[in-house]
């Protein structure tokens, strides 16, 4: 039957009625493809670099819970835990898929080292959205003679190795921070005496039998200990005083050092995403970081929420990179 | 009385029809993972973690929990009937619970770990209960000298595990330390031995090494062409009544259990230690203590009795530092963290006081989870037994897939499988040079950790080696390490003497 027999079959009632089914439809769908041109077709991998129960892990966790239980993708979402390779492995699995938006990896500033260190470039990574920040927290016994920032910097002179500082892995965004705040106070880097631990859990709990001096780690590993009165934290790395049980803790700019570091949590996708992809998770994501639940969790594992869309957190990223190679080159990780 | 009102709040919460179903399910699920060779855990709770979103959190924390001290039950399983451990703490299983298959005793090793893994199970428990916060503080006391000297003291321990040529056993030891550092160094954060292997790069998974050494090795030997006749004995239809353990097979195990389950519960506590680290030197001492250690390898039943109380009792107690520090101490611990975070719980100390309907009804949950898994396994015992009776062509490749589809799960990379197969190889190769490999998973173990805390501890000492001695408990350890050396060596070295005497009067 051709266009025109057909128009003339249809009644006046029959097409309003074809209209309101069009429009039911179209409403129905709304949350999937009203303006992008691509949305998934087959179940979405979320890739982790690390094992399952670290922070990388949660953060995928967390999305995935939110963005079935919000119906927010057409298709199902798994996470699955690629770890290994300094973190490169789970990556150059995504890149066997180039261009293919059913494939995405939590990306975090281990992709910004690694570019440093010369394994794996950031570059060839699609950046779809910037999640969160996890700052990091400088954490003493109770009873230790340091009382801020300034107390630690001014023992760091005296002696740079007077301070045992536990940390979970050379060169990571803790040992940074704390390298950064040291060459910001003039003590010399490469001095500084650092063991490192497998995990932070095993950090404080040396910290805590009173083996070591100071633990640099995430806020949150720090604070579940902080909150019993077993240990203090000192000061932060955010660029802001942070809220609820951290709004005592002063920042490092607000003790006079101009440092702020985070170790960051983002949506990345293989290289090569269309606009469309980018565009279909970008808009996702924003309504998984506008819901209540995103942000009781982050509050509750002491996130802080920075959603930015894939250009800025491409910038983002450059300025991140030349940060990072300055201190590493600095600390002598790499020459 | 506290602890009293505390149980029964605990009662209160986990015998509700809801938590008892998700009870029920976990240690199932976790018996059945356990008997898979390969499939931790850890994999398991991973994939299971997304459909605990919807439960409420005591139910998700259950079922979780099950799971795992469950997977402790059921890994003794294959590691008696086919020799491939079914999770890395059972590997010590296949020392003596293989060759009491091998020789028709299958169902009472498989009756005899059921019943330690229940006492090391229900013991572990009430420490928790008990002890748990003061027991945490005990962890506190343990710096990198004292992990060091303890670990020092566990290896010397282990030269007890090597029988026959005293010079295969050293060379085990140290090929599995070498092994042990394959990886990224965790002190300088250089790569060692990874021959531009980007797979290397984290070390290679001890599941990896146990399936690899133990299970594809002893699967080749298997095809060689008389193994049949070997097999006969083992797969014969075997009576009911020769399923149960006699009675002077209980009255040697129970001592061993119990001295199994405090060497597990003690291990469990400490972070970064681990089950098999606590059967390995639990059967380590079993050799040590027993009149006649010759009978070790050939199926003792205080082989297998105290190891298995030990994985257990450790499975247990790694909740201590868990629920009471919020630390966890091992990769399924931080799991059950990130399980409690994400149902909007705050891991810590506080737990206990913040959520208490929650801790206790876990603790009691794990009760009655053990008394189901009492009573799922043995029923089972039956039927793994006649599973042997299966023809070996049909058995092989169904053991050859479930350990790949294990393998895989362990970090979804198909890289690991090509390493099974290597160490197959190399375990095969073992077996035809009559090289035991547990002196080479100890050292695989032991190796990197001993390494990694000397280090650390001389980096805190500034390099100062008097930091071993200086302190208390480090120096304990030293004591005894060298009481253990001379108990070891001096027999021989008495001998030696004496038969040079004796010689020299002829």
């Amino acid at each position: 039957m051709n266009a025109e027999g057909c128009r003339n079959l249809v009644c006046s009632f029959d097409r309003g009625f074809a209209a309101l089914v069009v429009t039911t439809l179209a409403l129905a769908l709304a949350p999937f493809t009203p303006v992008w041109a691509w949305s998934p077709e087959r179940p979405v991998e979320i890739v982790v670099s690390s094992a399952p129960g670290g922070s990388n892990d949660r953060v995928a966790r967390l999305i995935q819970k939110i963005v079935q239980e919000q119906k927010l993708a057409p298709v199902p979402l798994s996470v699955i835990n690629k770890p290994g390779g300094n973190q490169t492995i789970s990556r150059a699995y995504i890149n066997q898929n180039p261009g293919d938006g059913h494939f995405l990896d939590i990306g975090n500033p281990t992709l910004i080292s690694n570019q440093v260190f010369g394994r794996q470039r950031y570059g060839d990574f699609t950046p779809v959205a910037l999640m969160i920040n996890e700052f990091t927290a400088l954490t003493v016994r109770t009873d230790s003679p340091l009382k801020n920032a300034q107390d630690l910097i001014a023992q760091l002179k005296k002696d740079p190795g007077s301070v045992v500082v536990g940390v979970s892995n050379l060169g990571g965004t803790n040992h940074l921070a704390l390298s950064m705040l040291a060459k910001a106070g003039g003590v010399d880097v490469r001095r500084l005496r650092i063991v490192v631990f497998k995990t932070n859990a095993e950090g404080l709990t040396a910290l805590m039998g009173g083996h070591i001096h100071m633990v640099a780690s995430a806020v949150a590993t720090a604070m579940g200990q902080a909150r019993d009165g077993k240990v203090k934290i000192l000061s932060v790395s955010a660029p802001q005083r942070m809220g609820g049980d951290l709004a005592q803790v002063p920042t490092l700019r607000e003790q006079g050092y101009d440092v702020s570091l985070s170790n960051w949590r983002a949506i990345i996708g293989p290289r090569g995403l269309s606009a469309a992809q980018v565009g279909f998770w970008e808009d996702a994501l924003a309504k998984v970081v506008a819901t209540d639940e995103w942000k009781k969790s982050l509050e509750q594992q002491f996130w802080d929420g920075n959603f930015l869309r894939s250009k800025e957190f491409v910038k983002y990223m450059d300025n991140e990179y030349a940060q990072t190679k300055a201190i590493m080159t600095e600390l002598g990780l790499v020459k | 009385m506290e602890l009293l009102d505390n149980l029964l709040l605990g009662f209160s919460v986990a015998v509700t029809p809801a938590n008892l179903l998700y009870c029920a399910l976990g240690v199932t699920l976790g018996t059945l993972i356990g008997v898979l060779p390969g499939i931790g855990a850890v994999a398991t709770m991973g994939m299971l973690l997304p459909i605990t979103f919807k439960l409420p959190a005591t139910s998700a924390l259950i079922m979780l929990a099950g799971l795992y001290y469950g997977s402790q039950y059921g890994g003794s399983t294959t590691a008696i009937l086919v020799n491939i451990p079914g999770t890395a703490s059972s590997s010590v299983i296949c020392l003596d619970g293989h060759p009491m298959a091998r020789q028709g005793r299958a169902g009472p090793a498989l009756v005899i770990t059921t019943l330690a893994s229940f006492l090391g199970g229900c013991v572990a428990i009430l420490l928790i209960a008990m002890l748990g916060p003061p027991l945490s503080e005990m962890a506190l006391k343990f710096g990198s000298p004292e992990y060091f000297t303890l670990m020092t003291m566990a290896l010397t321990a282990a030269a007890a595990l090597a029988h026959g040529s005293l010079i295969k056993g050293i060379a085990m030891v140290v090929l599995g330390v070498l092994l042990g550092v394959v990886g990224t160094d965790v002190n300088s954060g250089m790569s060692r031995l990874t021959f531009g292997v980007t797979s290397l790069s984290d070390g290679i998974h001890f599941v990896v090494i146990v399936i690899g050494l133990f299970g594809v090795g002893e699967l080749l030997r298997n095809l060689e062409p008389d193994s049949d006749r070997a097999r006969r004995k083992f797969t014969s239809r075997i009576p009911w009544r020769d399923l149960i353990p006699t009675g002077k097979d209980m009255r040697m195990a129970w001592k061993p259990a119990l001295r199994g389950l405090s060497i597990g519960s003690f291990f469990g506590i400490l972070p970064g230690t681990g089950a098999s680290m606590a059967s390995f030197s639990t059967y380590a001492i079993e050799k040590k203590m027993a009149k006649d250690p010759s009978r070790f390898g050939k199926g003792a039943v205080e082989g297998i009795a105290g190891p298995e109380a030990a994985n257990n009792a450790c499975a247990q107690t790694s909740f201590i530092p868990t629920l009471s520090l919020g630390i966890p101490g091992s990769a399924s611990m931080a799991l059950m963290l990130g399980a409690m975070t994400i149902h909007g719980i705050q891991p810590g100390p506080q737990v206990m006081v913040s959520n208490p309907d929650l801790f206790w009804g876990l603790i009691v949950s794990m009760w009655i989870g053990n008394l189901m898994l009492l009573l799922l396994n043995f029923p089972m015992v039956g039927i793994w037994v006649r599973l042997l009776a299966v023809p070996y062509r049909i058995l092989f490749p169904a053991i050859v897939t479930f350990c790949a589809i294990g393998i895989y799960s362990l970090a979804n990379n198909p890289f690991d499988l090509v390493l099974v197969a290597g160490f197959g190889l190399l375990g095969y190769l073992f077996i035809k040079l009559k090289c035991e490999p547990a002196p080479l998973v100890l050292g695989f173990i032991l190796g990197p950790l001993v390494e990694e805390n000397l280090r650390r501890a001389l980096l805190i000492s500034r390099g100062d080696f008097s930091i071993f001695v200086t302190r208390p408990l480090s120096l304990t350890f030293i004591i005894l390490t060298v009481i253990l050396l001379c108990a070891v060596t001096l027999p021989d070295i008495v001998r030696a003497w004496r038969g040079r005497e004796s010689r020299g009067k002829n």
